[in-house]
């Protein structure tokens, strides 16, 4: 089943998407810093899992390990400020989409010619070995103490603020720009041949690779990109954490990002994103709720699982399809 | 240095024992029922859990004299495994049709409640029972000292891995569960209640699941979410052995716990990433383990 959402889609909804947008841009005006602060961590998260989801959603490859980009995205602002003295975030965010882009094309190089639960379990094997040197390797890494990540200087320029005035000023349009640009990057490649290639990969590799398309490259590229997209979101979610430890790399949170996809519903572009904030905000809440915060995320998970498999959006997508069946049901009435 | 090399390798050896019960019952899971178990780690933390109450209500606290420490580690297991009568049927039954993902999270998610229903009934402090870990006194071997309880562990290992042999290859049951896994449909016209087996292997699974952590209980520390390392640490023992194979967990148990024992002894620095690099390598030139075969069937 392909899921039809084309450029007329997205002009029907162009006023609802200025209005999100716009509020965004408001936000920090009325909100209290923490909010703005879980408001940026749900953006990246929601960057990370996009990205995944050109890997998982739409080419049908499980990866257990894309917390390992996302990690290293966040290390490289930690490497660069401790051993070069480089605060810059322009050379940060270069710096992380080069070292997380570069691993994922080589573990991806590797890892796609192999297929369901082999292909999960390499990828769950090169992530953990990646946290298993940060957290090993204590004399360069400070191990599990992590790495402190100051605020980096834009365009020369230093920034005179305290940390929770950066997080809700500069920071969060930072993220909010850089959000809105890969979203609609994604949007692109979702929509494109490219991305069209890659959801027919998903249906029947074996019919692609018949039409004579390379679709081992294919992965790799989609693989590659998912790197690209976590690298930056992890680069951002140094800065904002202010700091970083080997957790952000460990299994536990490649699984939470594949639970970010499927809560939103892994075959809808906007799936991994609504998923991603839904997550955000469900994880603290339940935190600061109680102490048995896990008992709230797993038993959501299973009722998720077993009665909405297509996440929130396959469910609304089923609503609305449903709802104009009927539509076009009555209007047979009329004539 | 001989003599380290040797408590080092007992100590792995020990260790091998716990990961072998613990991810053959992984692997039985994944072979027959096709769904890797991520919940497992949690059966693992019962067992723990429930070994510990029972020692500690009748022997520590109770009439039971301390010799039935050794039955009653065993009899923890069993206990476990009556959960599996449920989980099964009420939830994994659900996804076997379902991609992977689905199974995955369904289970961890099972693997979240149960962690925190220990957590809620236990608390969150750390328990010791170390009692019978001292009571069977230490065996000198080579000049070094090892606890007695150690031997007992590595017997019971034997004896179940045994008795897991005997179930699968020489009864009917374990000839009607794989013939199962190999043709459904066909075996259900012969009029097998093919429902039930999936539910026994499943509650036998979790059975050595739980005997991992119930028989090595006295030797731990004992927190809420323990069951994760061993989790991640079997994930890597089957994908060395090969998913789905007997042989292979057991192999590859003997690897990963050996090396794991060596390196924290002689390389701590880099103990888990050399385990981590041999698992890669092993899937980069065997995708299918060492003894894993393409289809999955024991």
């Amino acid at each position: 089943m392909v899921i039809k959402i084309g450029p007329s889609v997205l002009r029907a909804r162009l006023p609802i998407l200025m209005i999100i947008i716009i509020l965004l841009f408001i936000v920090p005006l009325v909100a209290p810093s923490y909010q703005i602060f879980l408001l940026s961590y749900g953006l990246l998260l929601a960057i990370t899992a996009l990205g995944y989801n050109i890997l998982f959603g739409q080419t049908g490859l499980l990866s257990f390990g894309h917390a390992a980009f996302f990690g290293l995205g966040a290390y490289a602002p930690a490497f660069l400020t401790h051993y070069a003295g480089i605060r810059s975030l322009e050379v940060w965010i270069i710096s992380s989409i080069i070292f997380a882009t570069l691993v994922a094309a080589v573990i991806g190089y590797l890892c796609v010619r192999y297929t369901k639960i082999y292909f999960g379990l390499l990828t769950l094997a090169f992530s953990m070995l990646f946290y298993a040197l940060l957290y090993k390797f204590y004399w360069v890494t400070r191990g599990d103490d992590g790495l402190y990540v100051p605020i980096p200087s834009i365009l020369g320029f230093s920034i005179p603020l305290s940390k929770s005035a950066y997080i809700s000023g500069p920071l969060y349009y930072i993220i909010i720009v850089t959000s809105l640009v890969l979203f609609a990057f994604g949007w692109v490649i979702y929509n494109s041949p490219f991305g069209k290639t890659l959801q027919a990969i998903r249906e029947n590799s074996a019919r692609i690779e018949f039409l004579g398309i390379p679709v081992k490259r294919y992965k790799w590229y989609a693989f590659t990109l998912s790197g690209f997209f976590g690298g930056i979101a992890g680069c951002l979610f140094g800065i904002l954490n202010g700091h970083v430890n080997p957790m952000a790399l460990h299994w536990i949170f490649s699984g939470e990002i594949v639970f970010m996809c499927v809560l939103g519903g892994h075959r809808v572009f906007l799936g991994p994103i609504i998923g991603a904030i839904l997550f955000t905000y469900l994880k603290t809440y339940a935190i600061t709720l109680t102490v048995y915060w896990q008992i709230i995320l797993g038993s959501s998970l299973i009722a998720l699982v077993l009665l909405f498999p297509g996440g929130i959006m396959g469910w609304a997508e089923r609503l609305m399809r449903k709802r104009s069946q009927g539509e076009r049901k009555s209007l047979d009435v009329h004539t | 240095m001989e003599t380290l090399l040797f408590s080092l390798f007992i100590n792995g050896l020990v260790f091998s024992s716990m990961l072998f019960l613990f991810s053959v019952g992984l692997n039985l899971i994944f072979g027959y029922l096709g769904v890797l178990n991520m919940a497992h780690g949690s059966f693992y933390t019962l067992g723990v859990y429930t070994s510990m109450a029972l020692i500690t209500m009748t022997v520590l606290k109770g009439p039971l004299p301390i010799v039935s420490i050794f039955p009653l580690v065993l009899v923890a297991g069993v206990v476990v495994g009556l959960f599996g009568l449920a989980v099964e049927p009420i939830l994994l039954r659900r996804v076997y049709k379902s991609e992977h993902a689905v199974q995955l999270l369904l289970t961890y998610g099972l693997l979240l409640v149960i962690d925190d229903v220990c957590k809620i009934i236990w608390g969150l402090e750390l328990y010791n029972v170390p009692e019978a870990y001292y009571f069977l006194g230490s065996v000198r071997v080579l000049d070094t000292a090892f606890p007695g309880y150690n031997l007992f562990i590595l017997f019971s290992c034997f004896a179940l891995a045994l008795l897991l042999w005997i179930i699968l290859y020489k009864t009917m049951f374990g000839r009607t569960a794989r013939a199962i896994a190999e043709h459904r449909e066909m075996v259900s016209t012969l009029g097998v209640n093919s429902p039930l087996f999936f539910t026994l292997i499943f509650v036998l699974g979790i059975v050595f699941a739980a005997w991992g952590g119930s028989i090595t209980m006295p030797m731990l520390g004992i927190f809420p979410g323990m069951g994760l390392d061993p989790l991640i640490l079997s994930f890597i023992v089957i994908t060395i052995g090969g998913l789905g194979s007997l042989k292979g967990a057991l192999i590859g148990s003997f690897v990963v716990g050996i090396i794991r024992s060596i390196g924290i002894g002689l390389f701590p620095e880099i103990d888990i990433a050399i385990i981590y690099l041999i698992m890669a390598v092993i899937l980069l030139i065997r995708p299918s383990g060492l003894f894993g075969r393409k289809e999955i069937v024991w």
